[in-house]
């Protein structure tokens, strides 16, 4: 069958290991923590992260999906999607995220000398950094979790205010009526 | 949440029929056997699921696998090779089916094609094909056009009669096509203009209200979800209430067979599974359906072996697991100049069969058909496939690409025929197992030279439907072998002989003679892509026979 073939030939199909992995007696409870911490505003602490951890991995959900003249991932808060799935379901994914960031300290320092994080680098050198490590784990993993938190349902704890739907023209609707699009509703004018 | 919504038998109890599975076919003979008067237990694996639990949620649904398969799965292509882990959790390889009560007619597409005469027959009129086992079916179409029927009024099926080559039907659609989309509306300009013959597509999915079920809302949330609304005809919706409200049916959820068991002279006295506690139990039966689906019910046969069958029940044939069939498909995307919002409403609303049956003059043996749909426009999942093979699928120009795009692509795709091949096969993983210690599914398949031929022909008319349509740019992604599959087929094939097939044309096994199997393991052929319509009819005319045979104590 042939979704299978067009998610792997878009090359969205290495998600990194872990990040899938399904832990169903998790998730309950994580929905039920999510629904009450996307309520919170101010934002919440992170819960599994540390702020230092979590600061590296939103700068890169930062580049694979930037703020330009409309939001990224930093409006969607997809760092709190993130942090809360890496604390449940996707904990098995923690490691990898963890090797992840030491990977890219790493890189950063040796880009430009005495830089001590990923995050505090220009936005150039970042994007020259992922593109090394785009075809590794971590990074299909930060792709797949930032998409899941810009684009997901919102009680995972990302896409906050639907920015994420907004931004595609998603209306999320629990129906819909005829004409749904603009050849359908020429078609219908012509009738 | 209650687990049994009507009678509930005792441990003790030897039902009439005890049904293992609860899907397409399960669920349609669960409701035949139960209203002809029997006492049957249906047991299914997965949960029972309220209508209101059916959420609108891609990364629950699609990336979680909520109702997905949740055996193990190994793959290989070759019996030379070790098979390793298949996950459709990671990397979307392996097996796509839904477990749940209802089974994959829950989350299905709901694509209601027919199968046509040359589906039965096609050994005959074409000869042998080299590398296959091309064999005719015991039965006709017309010994199952009734059951079709009976598909479209009691299950629901949407529909215009009079679409290209349609073969006879004894009656009309019980209601109209669903509202045509974008996508329907471009197709089918464009197929006109090639010279094609689309029409609106058969769906599973009620465009008024019928047997007491409300209409579609248009959510777009088919492909791989429940419907909340009672819309989609999936056995749960449509069947099991039915079966359930006779008083002689009782569903059993997270209930897992692990053996069917035999006593001394060879016949079955009912199966042995893991209840939702996960404690072992008997349920004793005159007579064994198991309908578990074409990798399910011969990984079950092959768990049953015994001394009587030490290559597994019901395989005295060595026929249990072979010639798989899954379908190919070519899908092909598009973006246009203006919003189709393809999010909306069911996905297929126009198809075009023009390629239905084989031609020699292409060269290879193969029949399809194409459908306009929206492939999973989601939102995560366009955001993590909606790019081209080789474009950069993060930063700017991507977010850009995504936001500008998401509401103006459709994607055209084929479906095609799968030869059955004696080496594709279902067996028992040797090594790894599922959390009760059985044995894992291994899949073997490689597909047939003529299968990808007859693949890329349609991917090549796809394209063909966006260029005469006006697309924007066109998408290509190339044809190989199969990773995954969705449609499991022929593993447990229907024949006259019994060195050759595992039942007879009335579903019962030639080694046992009250053991029944119905579902997509019993197809001899593939039919071009949309075979849930088949097993449904095959189970109501397997009803009607079982239900024949009980009565005059055969069983």
């Amino acid at each position: 069958m042939t979704i299978s073939r067009r998610v792997f030939l878009a090359g969205a199909a290495g998600v990194g290991a872990g990040w899938l992995l399904l832990d169903w007696a998790q998730v309950d409870a994580a929905l039920a923590h999510a629904a009450h911490a996307v309520q919170q505003r101010p934002a919440p602490p992170f819960t599994h992260l540390a702020p230092d951890e979590a600061a590296e991995l939103a700068a890169v959900a930062a580049r694979i999906l930037p703020t330009t003249d409309t939001p990224g991932a930093t409006e969607a808060g997809v760092i709190y999607f993130i942090d809360r799935a890496l604390g449940a379901e996707q904990r098995k994914a923690l490691p990898t995220m963890r090797a992840g960031i030491t990977d890219l300290r790493r890189r950063a320092a040796r880009r430009k000398p005495g830089t001590t994080t990923f995050a505090a680098l220009p936005a150039a050198h970042q994007d020259a950094i992922l593109a090394e490590i785009e075809q590794g784990e971590f990074f299909q993993g930060m792709r797949f979790a930032t998409m899941v938190g810009m684009f997901g349902d919102p009680s995972h704890g990302g896409n906050r205010g639907g920015v994420g739907w907004k931004l595609l023209g998603f209306e999320h609707r629990a129906s819909y009526e005829a004409p749904f699009g603009y050849y359908d509703a020429e078609a219908a004018r012509r009738r | 949440m209650p687990q049994s919504y009507s009678v509930k038998y005792p441990p003790s109890a030897v039902v009439d029929f005890v049904i293992v599975g609860s899907g397409a076919a399960g669920g349609v003979l669960a409701k035949e056997l139960s209203v002809a008067g029997f006492a049957v237990v249906v047991l299914e694996k997965g949960p029972r699921l309220r209508p209101e639990q059916f959420a609108h949620d891609e990364y629950r649904y699609l990336f979680q696998n909520e109702i997905g398969f949740k055996t193990p799965v190994t793959w290989r292509e070759h019996a030379k090779q070790v098979a390793t882990p298949a996950s459709f959790n990671d990397g979307m390889r392996g097996i796509w089916a839904a477990q749940v009560v209802g089974g994959s007619s829950v989350h299905f597409t709901a694509n209601f094609w027919r199968f046509r005469p040359v589906d039965f027959d096609e050994r005959s009129r074409l000869g042998a094909i080299p590398g296959a086992s091309l064999a005719d079916w015991p039965i006709s179409y017309d010994d199952l056009e009734p059951y079709y029927t009976k598909v479209d009024w009691e299950v629901g099926v949407s529909g215009a009669a009079g679409g290209w080559g349609e073969p006879r039907r004894s009656r009309p659609y019980p209601v109209p096509p669903l509202p045509v989309k974008s996508a329907g509306v471009l197709f089918e300009r464009a197929a006109k203009k090639l010279g094609w013959h689309p029409f609106p597509a058969p769906m599973a999915i009620l465009s008024r209200p019928h047997n007491g079920r409300g209409a579609c809302q248009s959510c777009g949330f088919c492909m791989g979800y429940g419907c909340e609304f009672g819309a989609k005809s999936s056995t749960l919706a449509s069947m099991i209430p039915i079966a359930e409200r006779t008083g002689r049916c009782e569903v059993r959820a997270n209930c897992h067979v692990r053996k069917v068991e035999l006593d001394a002279k060879g016949r079955a006295t009912g199966v042995i599974y893991f209840d939702a506690q996960g404690k072992e139990q008997l349920q004793r039966a005159r007579a064994v359906v198991l309908a578990c689906n074409g990798a399910e019910t011969p990984r079950l046969l092959l768990m049953s072996k015994n001394k009587h069958f030490p290559q597994g029940l019901a395989n005295s044939s060595g026929m249990v697991g072979r010639h798989l069939m899954f379908n190919g498909g070519a899908i092909v995307p598009g973006l246009y100049e203006h919003p189709l919002n393809e999010y909306k409403g069911v996905q297929v609303t126009r198809i075009a069969l023009d390629w239905y049956d084989s031609d020699a003059k292409r060269g290879f043996y193969g029949g399809g058909g194409l459908d306009a749909r929206a492939d999973l426009t989601l939102p995560i999942f366009w955001g993590l496939a909606g790019g081209a093979p080789g474009q950069r699928n993060w930063g700017s120009d991507y977010k850009a690409f995504l936001a500008h795009n998401f509401t103006r692509q459709m994607s055209v795709m084929g479906h095609t025929t799968s030869l059955p091949v004696e080496s594709n096969t279902i067996t028992l993983d040797p090594t790894l197992t599922d959390g009760h210690g059985l044995p894992a599914i291994r899949v073997t398949y490689r597909d047939h030279e003529d299968d990808l031929k007859m693949t890329r022909f349609m991917q090549e008319r796809a394209r063909e439907i966006h260029v005469a349509a006006g697309a924007r740019q066109v998408v290509d992604f190339p044809v190989g072998v199969s990773t995954s599959a969705a449609h499991l087929l022929g593993t447990c094939r229907m024949g006259n002989d019994p060195k050759t097939s595992v039942v007879d044309r009335f579903h019962r096994t030639h080694d046992v003679r009250n053991l029944f199997i119905c579902d997509g393991s019993s197809l001899v052929t593939s039919g071009r892509g949309q075979p849930t319509m088949t097993i449904m009819a095959l189970a109501f005319r397997a009803g009607e026979h079982l239900a024949a045979f009980a009565r005059r104590g055969e069983i």
